[in-house]
């Protein structure tokens, strides 16, 4: 019966299976920005676990916390105390690496603070020099020396776990230690751990500049993780302080404000959640239809049944939804209602009307609500050429490989979603393009939420300008010395614009 | 300074001169009620002199001594965006004998003398505004006159990252940049101001302007070694020819700094083509 059966999924490349089950992830901050953005993360998860109550809760708990004296599973009962005295604090399954100790302390800090969970001191790795935003010296110089202590941390925390279900690396790629040190780490672990999905939340600098030598480390880094990773999820710093400015209504925001947007994207993603079977279109399935689902539909018992054999969601099935091709690996992320905290009780959302403008933000490759091009459409089917003329605007459309689909709250298990599972978005020869994932449970206090994963365009024009700044300094020679004296040279280079340039190409196919 | 050329990292000069004409330009605009002959000191709670018969150089050491304070600064506090020695070097030496950094601050002091009011305050666009102008600059040059290679911003106080972006791309029109540093900033974010001013800003420069101090350096050293004068007294315990050979150094590097300035963008840039897709 369907529904019921375990789906295996698949490694395109290399044909591995992984029993589709939650498990427990593990967290690698890397960097600054990586710290940063981790703590974020986890204060939202655990505020989340503290707003949801009985077996939402406790899987929460169980992917992203360790708690040393959980109770024994008793029938009914959550595993967890309600609050949560000293000894049993939920300790966030992380491990901290940075290459000097201020902000690795002020992280562990801010977790005690808030009273509700900790980071493990024990977890931490710092030194005191720094990187230098040198992408060679995190790479080479460091990578070599912390490889084993860092591997071994990690070891510890993946031993920690009843069942581990992958890597989540948060970094930045402008830097020196999250982008260069960042990378060595994903490459180690995937030597060392080659069946775990590894997925990297990665921060995209400001395009004004943060950093001189941005367009080098973010080519290098880019380069490196597209080869190990399972997924890359790409967090603009310009899209994310646009989100602070427009719908939060922030004049001035911080990295902090920043940091929780691109948190609250991610959770949207992480947290338990069923997938669901949905017809051809992506909508609802028909009573006695195969695979062929009608138009939107009613709710009926073959839908009832999907959603009583419930698989749930874990960190497997999140990257092998969206990344069905080796060459295609850049995700980003959407969300969508983002208003200002008092908003929230004067405005009412359907989720019809949530479910079209995430599909206009995927058309029109913004990860914003607000200025939407509602013109665009896409061309149906695979046909680009109609009456013979070139179809112009129509194709200015942002094309997409894939995309997983999550809805938090109430009757988020009935919901069409055609708009977003619409084929006419997805190249015809991808089986499943669009992966439905529900929870009744709320997100951050809303009635209804949507994210969107998307396996699409939208990092490509960054990637294309990041690509011809890098040209311009690598062709006047400039900081060429700092990258050779830590074993970066030309080569290293070229290599790595060549395979940014083959993935760009990829897409740009699309 | 040419030993520094071979072998620093990095070397910020400090004009006398010009700290001499920021001091000067603080104590005019100051108050009159100022008591005669007492000196202007840097820091808070530095070296305090009543009466008259002030040290003259604590002013202009005091400014120096903050430039030091708010560049470490970054190593020293908290902040949304840190930023240690480490970074400064990496990030503004593209080429490895070009390593003279152009610094400027604003605030240049902190604390007003005894029984005096404070320095006006700013708003944080205008500090951002005086670090690039010609008053603030710790050297007798006009930084817009001549090309950026980079250009570092270190914040200290209440400042956040879309202020200093906001500020670069305002200011960023009225510079010259090299045309392969379209984003040639690097903003460093400190929690801590110092101490009597809510924020401040740090802005190390490589300007290819450094190379007027170059070369009025060479000409004064050219003008004593055409004549051989006082030349006996170095020969004593050096060889001749290192001086010489010191000079070019110099001489080159002046040079380098003027090509950069005047060099055009090159018409094409290399780039890969990928051949073949899927």
């Amino acid at each position: 019966r369907r529904g019921t059966s375990p789906r295996t999924g698949q490694r395109p490349s290399q044909g591995r299976c992984f029993p589709s089950m939650p498990g427990s992830v593990v967290t690698v901050q890397l960097g600054q920005c990586g710290n940063q953005v981790g703590t974020e993360l986890f204060s939202t998860l655990a505020r989340e676990a503290v707003a949801c109550s009985g077996s939402t809760r406790d899987e929460i708990l169980d992917a992203f916390f360790r708690t040393p004296n959980a109770r024994r599973d008793r029938a009914g009962s959550s595993k967890f105390p309600d609050d949560f005295p000293e000894a049993s604090t939920p300790t966030a399954r992380a491990v901290l690496i940075d290459m000097e100790p201020k902000v690795v302390q002020s992280s562990v800090r801010i977790a005690k603070k808030s009273g509700r969970w900790r980071f493990d001191t024990t977890r931490t790795l710092a030194f005191q020099a720094g990187s230098g935003n040198n992408w060679a010296r995190g790479y080479n110089t460091y990578g070599g020396q912390v490889r084993e202590t860092a591997c071994e941390l990690i070891r510890k925390e993946v031993e920690q776990c009843d069942f581990f279900g992958g890597f989540l690396l948060l970094q930045s790629m402008a830097g020196g230690t999250g982008a260069g040190l960042g990378a060595y780490v994903a490459q180690a672990l995937r030597d060392e751990h080659p069946h775990a999905p590894l997925l990297n939340h990665c921060v995209w600098p400001y395009e004004s500049g943060e950093v001189i030598v941005q367009s080098y480390n973010t080519l290098l880094t880019a380069s490196a993780l597209l080869d190990c990773s399972d997924g890359v999820i790409v967090a603009q710093n310009d899209s994310l302080h646009k989100t602070c400015v427009k719908q939060l209504r922030l004049p001035r925001p911080t990295f902090t404000d920043m940091n929780s947007v691109a948190a609250k994207q991610l959770a949207g993603v992480l947290l338990p959640s069923a997938n669901r079977e949905v017809g051809e279109n992506g909508g609802l399935i028909r009573m006695g239809d195969d695979k062929n689902g009608g138009g939107p539909g009613m709710m009926d018992t073959k839908t009832k049944n999907a959603r009583n054999g419930r698989k749930t969601h874990g960190l497997h099935d999140v990257v092998t939804d969206v990344c069905c091709f080796p060459a295609a690996r850049l995700l980003s992320l959407r969300q969508l209602p983002v208003l200002p905290q008092k908003s929230v009780e004067f405005e009412t959302f359907t989720w019809p009307g949530l479910l079209k403008r995430t599909r206009q933000m995927l058309l029109s490759g913004t990860t914003l609500e607000e200025g939407l091009d509602w013109g665009l459409e896409p061309t149906g089917g695979s046909t680009e050429k109609r009456d013979g003329k070139t179809p112009g605007r129509r194709n200015a459309y942002t094309k997409c490989f894939a995309s997983s689909l999550f809805l938090r709250g109430g009757n988020s298990d009935l919901v069409d979603a055609s708009a977003v599972g619409d084929p006419c978005l997805y190249p015809p020869w991808v089986p499943k393009p669009c992966s439905v994932n529900w929870s009744n449970s709320k997100f951050d206090g809303k009635e209804m939420s949507v994210t969107l994963l998307s396996n699409c365009q939208t990092p490509c024009p960054p990637i294309g300008r990041m690509l011809s700044r890098a040209y311009q300094m690598k062709s006047a020679g400039a900081y060429k010395h700092q990258y050779a004296e830590h074993g970066v040279g030309d080569d290293e280079f070229a290599e790595a614009f060549a395979r940014v340039e083959d993935v760009l190409a990829t897409y740009r196919a699309l | 300074c040419a030993a520094l050329a071979e072998h620093a990292d990095c070397v910020m000069p400090v004009e006398n001169q010009a700290l001499m004409d920021i001091v000067t330009s603080i104590y005019e605009k100051s108050d009159v009620n100022t008591r005669r002959g007492s000196a202007l000191t840097g820091v808070d709670g530095g070296v305090e002199v009543s009466g008259h018969g002030g040290r003259p150089w604590d002013a202009m050491n005091g400014i120096a001594a903050n430039l030091l304070l708010n560049l470490t600064a970054g190593a020293r506090f908290d902040g949304a965006l840190n930023v240690d020695i480490n970074e400064v070097t990496t990030n503004l030496v593209p080429f490895p004998k070009m390593h003279f950094l152009l610094s400027s601050m604003s605030p240049a002091t902190v604390s007003a003398d005894k029984g005096k009011a404070a320095p006006a305050p700013r708003t944080m666009d205008q500090i951002f505004t005086e670090v690039f102008g010609r008053d603030r600059q710790l050297a007798s040059v006009d930084p817009r006159r001549s090309t950026y290679l980079a250009c570092a911003l270190m914040m200290r106080g209440a400042v956040t990252v879309s202020d200093a972006s906001r500020n670069v791309d305002r200011l960023r029109k009225g510079l010259r940049m090299a045309h392969w540093v379209s984003d040639g900033f690097k903003v460093g974010l400190c929690d801590r101001a110092p101490t009597g001013t809510p924020y401040s800003a740090l802005c190390l420069a490589n300007n290819c302007a450094m190379r007027k101090p170059l070369d009025a350096m060479t000409s004064r050293f050219q003008k004593l070694r055409r004549r051989n004068l006082y030349v006996h007294h170095y020969g004593e315990f050096m060889e001749i020819d290192d001086m010489d050979a010191a000079a070019s150094t110099i001489a080159e590097l002046a040079e380098e700094y003027a090509r950069v300035d005047a060099a055009p963008p090159p018409e094409t840039v290399p780039s890969i083509r990928p051949i073949g897709v899927l």
